[in-house]
């Protein structure tokens, strides 16, 4: 019952934070007004939308648009940060909002429902909700709103400049108030501030999925408290006609781009990679929660296979002990959903901050909080544990019938034995040809996702094959003054035949381990590798907008390289165009994946001849060394033809990216956000003096090369956090799995535990004994996973990579990471099974004796 | 080489106490052979698990009178010379294990051989664990049990009979002084019962080790040189 709780809980808490990463995911545009029909954003990387725009559109007659203002920053309580993150804030501006007789009226509104805006509705989006809560945004009643649970994070949250507890911050909330279980109007002390100390408004929780990371308000309070917010977009509400479609294109300036709602339905579709992560995680948890249910209920059954044997010998058939204990299992299960739902609910709740930082980290989405129906829920997590519970059940019913007149198993008859062999050299086969196939043939991610899934399938086959031949050449390094080691040793041989699905389960998570790791020690290794290169300047400038440090620095003696930047469509996708200096001093910075045998490469580069593009750019458009791509020239804008020169190593990157040489950039058509700066250091600290003075803050923005790598590092190992989480989850998973096959055991091998007891062998030799049987199994289980661990990191670097992210890198294999993983596998799993072997040890020998005879 | 004193043992049983064994006395010497006889539940097993060390009594005394070069012991609470009598009912756990583990062989009705390893196997493992292997011996043993034959292959491969030989075996391996036999033959045939039983008393005879043999059978009794009956917790030699 307990192991069902754990694993319905499991499975929902995923479940949960899935479907919340997923909602607010696909709702990153929505306002939470109903009947946005087109947005207006800027495509420019200079020109941004000003309030003139807003008001001049206004003017023309196009009263439908409102205008919405973000900025992100963080939140401060008696001077001090309490927020992890930045959060978004978001303005609206409401006063235009609540005058639109779409908006004031509902009855026409809801007869212009379009599927956008029932989609939208889905979401919890309602109609009544948004105008409810705009009238409470309003100007005249300043208030933000946000969602319920961001706020009582808010509320608890630690102070992270000093380590202060929320204890020591007492806020005020009236008693009354139930922020969980009301939708609106929810009010909480005016405790909160900017960091230049302006009060915030008041904040209301809101329930809804489409409320993230984000505190929503009108935009005059927004303006209030942080002038410099930009105008983000423009909302069209309401529908418009063809022609007002028209005119609206036509009076919008170059810069400013017209979108339709449904069109950006698209962008708003999850990424391959974040999908990926998601779909990892529930099938991980699917896996999980099917290994843990089935052991469960085997165990159960197990244990009344005696009791069932009697039934069967009294003549009540099989279906009949089916039935019975199917629907028992079935009641025991459902109860067991119920309560692990309800724990993998608060868990989620417990985990999501966490899980958000990690997940933004990674893929930069604003996870907030979901809306989730228990009973979906509930019918999800049953139906999944359901499957379990039926297999489990089938297995042991199935025994009775070769075991109706036996007292206990018999091993296999040889010709049983050949064809258990036969068959399983037979799956190896047939995995590792459909394998081969895929990996060689299949361009899709999800096929690619198979092969490695038939990959691990064959290794399981390969590990059982060999189980026998593996533990007798174990046992022959055994000296003879350990018979006791040599009789466990043998004896792990026929616990691996009774703990098949345990064993392979440990083999899935120790390769998956080794994958995994090797994997991310290679991407580590590349990184550092590409950005101690990369970052050959003393120190970087990270500003964006005014005023342009090549100006400071002038009479510093700095020498100062900026990277200006553009953003083009090629092919239908947007690419950034990025200059690069081509001097001495940057070619021997560049670190190139390929590059072209020319010798001329860097002069063929500064005179524009060829470009510089990265892995993502060449892999995503296919294109290789010595190919000719048309782009645009970035001040220009005129097509020429460029020979592709080398591609670059671009980690983290999400664009593809051209680089060309600098000179062919303007300052005036291009966004310059990266300065990388050279000289000694009394010259930099010149330079630092006059940054200060221009209102810049030097200790954020102008950063030593050393700390800029060890940020990154530090970044690169934050967004790692959750690889090693599930590599932690999947070794616990299969030492559970493994503990639950020890607990099935234990009457077997009790008789033979009991003899070596009677013989004078003591408790703790006993249990250690039984301890080092099952390690032995999942020592061999390592060693085979070793090779398969290998071969799993090199389809991630090399295809699944390639595919998802659209960049590689070379395989770093690690003897000592590999020693580091197995000794952590055979310690998490010596932890988990300590647990059942030292229960059963603490048991008198009397007893066992007795039991036994 | 062993002797009982005013022994006495009782369960609870239902929240009812019953007495067991009460005021049980008895002496054995080295290569002496006993049985002992009596109605199931009557206290016969509980009697062996006492000697064994297995178990404690509630009141009385197992005076233990270790002979030849037995014990070594390297607990520092067992530091006992030899020939002097030992108390093991005030056995300590570990002490209860180096008793067990020197001076007692046991033989169980279910043979409880080990499943994975040769018969061969399974007679050295107590030799092996004491450090006892002696090859003559151990020779000696195949050939007054006649299972020489068997001694490479499983013990599944044997017959119930051929089991019993085995376990016998094993649990004379070590040449320990006291061999307890909990009813040897009660998983056997009466051929096979007559056979094993008759080979137990003689290879404990030729190897002067003492045995207590709690069996059913009267005819398997009477091959012992002592016959005890134990009823209504009382143990008296018929």
């Amino acid at each position: 019952m307990a192991s069902l709780v754990i694993a319905a809980a499991g499975l929902s808490a995923v479940l949960v934070i899935n479907s919340s990463a997923k909602q607010s995911y696909s709702s990153e545009q929505q306002f939470l007004i109903p009947n946005v029909t087109y947005t207006i954003v800027s495509n420019s990387s200079t020109l941004k939308l000003t309030k003139q725009d807003y008001s001049a559109l206004r003017l023309k007659g196009f009263y439908q648009l409102i205008a919405v203002a973000q900025i992100k920053q963080h939140i401060y309580k008696n001077t001090r940060r309490i927020t992890q993150r930045r959060i978004d804030f978001t303005g609206i501006d409401t006063f235009s909002l609540l005058t639109l007789p779409s908006f004031s009226s509902p009855t026409p509104l809801t007869k212009q429902i379009s599927p956008t805006m029932e989609r939208k509705a889905e979401m919890g989006v309602s109609l009544d909700g948004s105008k409810q809560l705009i009238q409470q945004l309003s100007f005249s009643n300043p208030t933000a709103v946000l969602h319920p649970q961001l706020l009582s994070q808010l509320e608890d949250a630690k102070d992270y400049n000093a380590g202060d507890t929320a204890d020591s911050q007492e806020v005020e909330v009236d008693s009354n108030q139930d922020i969980k279980g009301s939708d609106i109007n929810v009010d909480s002390a005016h405790q909160f501030t900017t960091q230049s100390g302006k009060a915030l408004a008041k904040l209301s929780a809101f329930e809804s999925p489409a409320l993230g990371n984000d505190i929503i308000m009108d935009i005059a309070e927004l303006y209030r408290i942080y002038p410099n917010a930009e105008l983000s977009m423009l909302l069209v509400v309401g529908e418009l006609t063809k022609s007002q479609e028209y005119a609206l294109r036509k009076l919008l300036p170059d810069y400013l781009q017209l979108s339709n709602t449904d069109a950006g339905q698209q962008d708003s579709e999850l990424t391959s990679s974040f999908h990926l992560n998601l779909m990892a995680m529930a099938l991980l948890m699917f896996v999980v929660c099917l290994f843990i249910v089935v052991n469960a209920v085997n165990l159960l059954l197990n244990s009344r296979l005696t009791w069932l044997k009697v039934c069967r010998q009294l003549g009540i058939s099989r279906q009949q002990l089916f039935i019975v204990q199917l629907i028992e299992i079935v009641f025991i299960t459902l109860l067991a959903c119920l309560i692990g739902v309800l724990l993998g609910v608060e868990l989620a709740k417990l985990a999501s901050p966490a899980v958000q930082a990690t997940l933004e980290n990674l893929y930069s989405v604003e996870v907030g909080f979901g809306k989730v129906s228990f009973i979906g829920l509930l019918m999800q997590v049953f139906g999944i544990c359901l499957v379990g519970s039926v297999c489990a059940t089938l297995i042991p019913l199935n025994k009775l019938n070769h075991q109706l007149a036996q007292s206990k198993d018999m091993p296999l008859s040889v010709t049983q034995q050949r064809f258990w062999n036969r068959t399983i050299w037979f799956s190896f086969s047939i995995f590792a040809g459909l394998a081969y196939v895929l990996l060689n043939h299949a361009q899709a991610l999800w096929l690619l996702l198979i092969a490695t899934a038939f990959v691990i399938l064959s290794g399981c086959c390969l590990l059982l094959a060999n189980y026998p031949s593996m533990l007798a050449f174990i046992q022959r390094f055994i000296p003879d003054r350990f018979p006791l080691l040599q009789v466990s040793s043998k004896q792990s041989l026929a616990l691996s035949g009774k703990t098949k699905i345990a064993c392979c389960a440990f083999f899935i998570a120790a390769t998956s381990n080794i994958g995994m790791n090797l994997m991310v020690d290679s991407f580590r290794g590349a990184t550092v590798g590409w950005l101690e290169q990369r970052l050959a300047a003393d120190y970087y400038v990270y500003n964006q907008g005014e005023p342009n440090i090549v100006e400071l620095a002038k009479g510093t003696g700095v020498i100062v390289y900026q990277r200006l930047e553009n953003y083009i469509s090629f092919q239908g996708k947007e690419i950034q165009q990025f200059s690069y200096p081509a001097d001495e001093f940057n070619q021997q910075a560049m670190v190139f994946y390929d590059k072209s045998e020319n010798e001329n490469l860097w002069r063929q580069f500064k005179e524009g001849r060829g470009v510089l593009v990265n892995q993502q750019f060449a892999f995503g458009f296919e294109y290789k060394v010595d190919d000719i791509i048309e782009l645009p020239h970035p001040s220009t804008a005129s097509l020429s033809s460029y020979k592709i020169l080398g591609i670059i190593y671009d980690f983290g990157s999400p664009y593809a990216q051209v680089l060309m040489p600098l000179d062919m950039f303007e300052l005036s058509k291009s966004k310059c956000c990266i300065y990388a700066l050279q000289g000694p250091e009394s010259k930099i600290d010149l330079l630092r003096e006059k940054m200060l003075l221009a209102g810049f803050d030097p200790k954020t923005q102008l950063l030593k090369t050393e700390e800029l790598l060890a940020l990154s590092m530090q970044a690169f190992d934050d967004t790692f956090i959750i690889t090693d989480g599930l590599n932690i989850v999947t070794l616990l998973v299969a030492a559970l799995s493994l503990a639950c096959a020890i607990i099935v055991l234990m009457h077997d091998t009790r008789p033979q535990n009991m003899l070596i007891r009677s013989m004078g062998v003591s408790a703790v030799k006993t249990q250690l004994l039984a301890l080092f049987q099952y390690l032995l199994l999942c020592f061999v289980a390592l060693i085979f996973a070793t090779p398969f661990g290998i071969l799993l990191s090199w389809i991630l670097i090399v295809d699944i990579n390639y595919q998802a992210f659209s960049w590689t890198y070379p395989l770093i294999i690690s003897p000592m990471k590999i020693l580091q993983i197995y000794a952590t596998s055979l310690l998490v799993v010596a932890t988990v099974i300590a647990i059942p072997i030292f229960r059963a040890g603490r048991r008198p020998l009397i007893e066992d004796i007795r039991w036994v005879n | 080489m062993l002797a009982l004193k005013n022994l006495k043992k009782s369960y609870t049983d239902a929240g009812e106490s019953r007495s067991i064994l009460s005021n049980v006395n008895l002496t054995i010497s080295a290569g002496d052979s006993i049985s002992i006889q009596g109605a199931s539940g009557s206290g016969k097993s509980t009697l062996l698990h006492l000697l064994a060390a297995l178990d404690k009594p509630d009141s009385g005394e197992i005076l233990f009178t270790s002979v030849g070069d037995l014990p070594h012991n390297k607990h520092k609470n067992c530091h006992q010379p030899q020939n002097q009598h030992i108390d093991i009912t005030q056995f300590s756990e570990k002490q209860a294990d180096r008793y067990r583990q020197f001076q007692v062989g046991l033989i169980f009705q279910k043979f409880n051989l080990i499943d994975c390893i040769t018969v061969m196997e399974n007679i050295m493992l107590p030799a092996k664990i004491t450090g006892k292997v002696q090859d003559n011996y151990i020779q000696e043993l195949l050939d007054v049990l006649d299972i020489h034959r068997h001694i490479n292959k499983l013990p599944n491969q044997l017959s119930g009979g051929e089991q019993q030989r085995v376990a016998i075996a094993r649990g004379l391996s070590h040449q320990p002084p006291l061999l307890l036999a909990d009813e040897p033959t009660g998983n056997l045939d009466n051929r096979n019962s007559d056979l094993v039983s008759q080979l137990l008393v003689d290879t404990c005879k030729n190897l002067n080790t003492a045995l207590v043999m709690v069996t059913h059978s009267e005819k398997v009794a009477m091959l012992t040189q002592q016959q005890w009956y134990l009823d209504d917790a009382r143990l008296t030699q018929i």
